[in-house]
């Protein structure tokens, strides 16, 4: 009796014309009973279709990256804004107004007066000494006339 | 919306997304980055998600949609349409002989299947979908939907009959 429900039931679902129910009667039935061989296939099919559908989609859903950084727009301000920086950055005139170049030569240059003054503070200390010379000479002359 | 309405909204339907993505793109990493493209796209445009008065056969378009294009595209040139997702073989040979005799012969007729009839029968067999949902979700009319039905379900089960006969005698 059930054997032959079960046999016009398969014959419309091979048709495409059982309903959901149908089916779900047709699964139920091949889940719980062993079939012969002429029966085997639909049983191999519910089977299959079973475990199908047992496999789930296990990654967590994330549809919502961290907040502010979801947008392209957002993208381009960031990019802007760093070019802006580093634009700045270079163009800024340094503390006093000068260039580094412009640094390492007036610090140069004041090395070079430094040493300019002292070769000049040499040089005085050397003339001082001379006026022993014209001592010198004064006491030649009283002997040389 | 949050996101946790979000969430909430897809969580019945997003296992049927991810087993359509893989019935299309055949591989696990391929269908879980599908579905993960496709919920972003659902979240982009969720101020109409809930004007839908059903949001799962859209999202489920969707998502045959956008793995049908991934498909096509020249992206999925290096993608080879492999089932390459072993089950462990720690089992006795025995029974897997006896297990995979049947049931992944049934997976393997179900990938050889034309595209249209391998989702007709996923929708329907697999996730037990009305044939008017069906039809929303595919785009295509209900008659066309049965004939795609009973020709997928009747060439498994030729196929499988021959099958059995081989391997009995």
């Amino acid at each position: 009796m059930e054997s032959v429900k079960i046999k016009t039931l398969l014959d419309s679902y091979l048709e495409g014309t059982t309903t959901l129910a149908q089916e779900n009667e047709l699964r139920n039935y091949f889940a719980s009973t062993e079939v012969g061989p002429e029966l085997a296939p639909y049983k191999a099919m519910f089977g299959e279709f079973s475990n199908l559908e047992a496999e789930t989609y296990n990654k967590p859903v994330v549809v919502q990256k961290a907040g502010f950084w979801q947008k392209p727009w957002q993208y381009g301000i960031a990019a802007m804004l760093v070019v802006a920086l580093g634009l700045a950055y270079f163009m800024s005139p340094t503390d006093n107004g000068y260039t580094e170049e412009e640094k390492l030569a007036i610090a140069q240059y004041e090395k070079f007066k430094e040493h300019m003054a002292m070769i000049s503070g040499e040089l005085n200390n050397g003339i001082e000494e001379m006026v022993y010379l014209t001592e010198f000479e004064k006491a030649t002359d009283q002997f040389f006339k | 919306m949050t996101q946790e309405d979000f969430v909430e909204i897809i969580a019945p339907f997003k296992d049927k997304m991810y087993r359509l993505a893989k019935r299309i793109l055949v591989s696990n990493d391929e269908a879980e980055d599908a579905v993960q493209e496709v919920l972003l796209k659902l979240w982009k445009g969720r101020a109409r998600i809930e004007s839908y008065k059903k949001p799962e056969a859209f999202a489920m378009t969707m998502t045959k949609n956008y793995c049908l294009d991934r498909l096509k595209s020249k992206q999925a040139g290096h993608l080879t349409i492999v089932h390459s997702n072993y089950a462990p073989s720690s089992e006795r040979l025995q029974d897997q002989i006896e297990a995979n005799d049947g049931v992944s012969i049934v997976f393997k007729l179900m990938e050889t299947l034309p595209e249209q009839q391998k989702l007709v029968l996923q929708l329907r067999d697999v996730e037990h979908y009305e044939f008017k949902e069906i039809a929303q979700i595919l785009e295509m009319n209900e008659t066309a939907i049965r004939v795609a039905l009973s020709r997928a379900r009747k060439t498994i089960r030729q196929a499988l009959i021959k099958q059995y006969n081989y391997g009995v005698s």
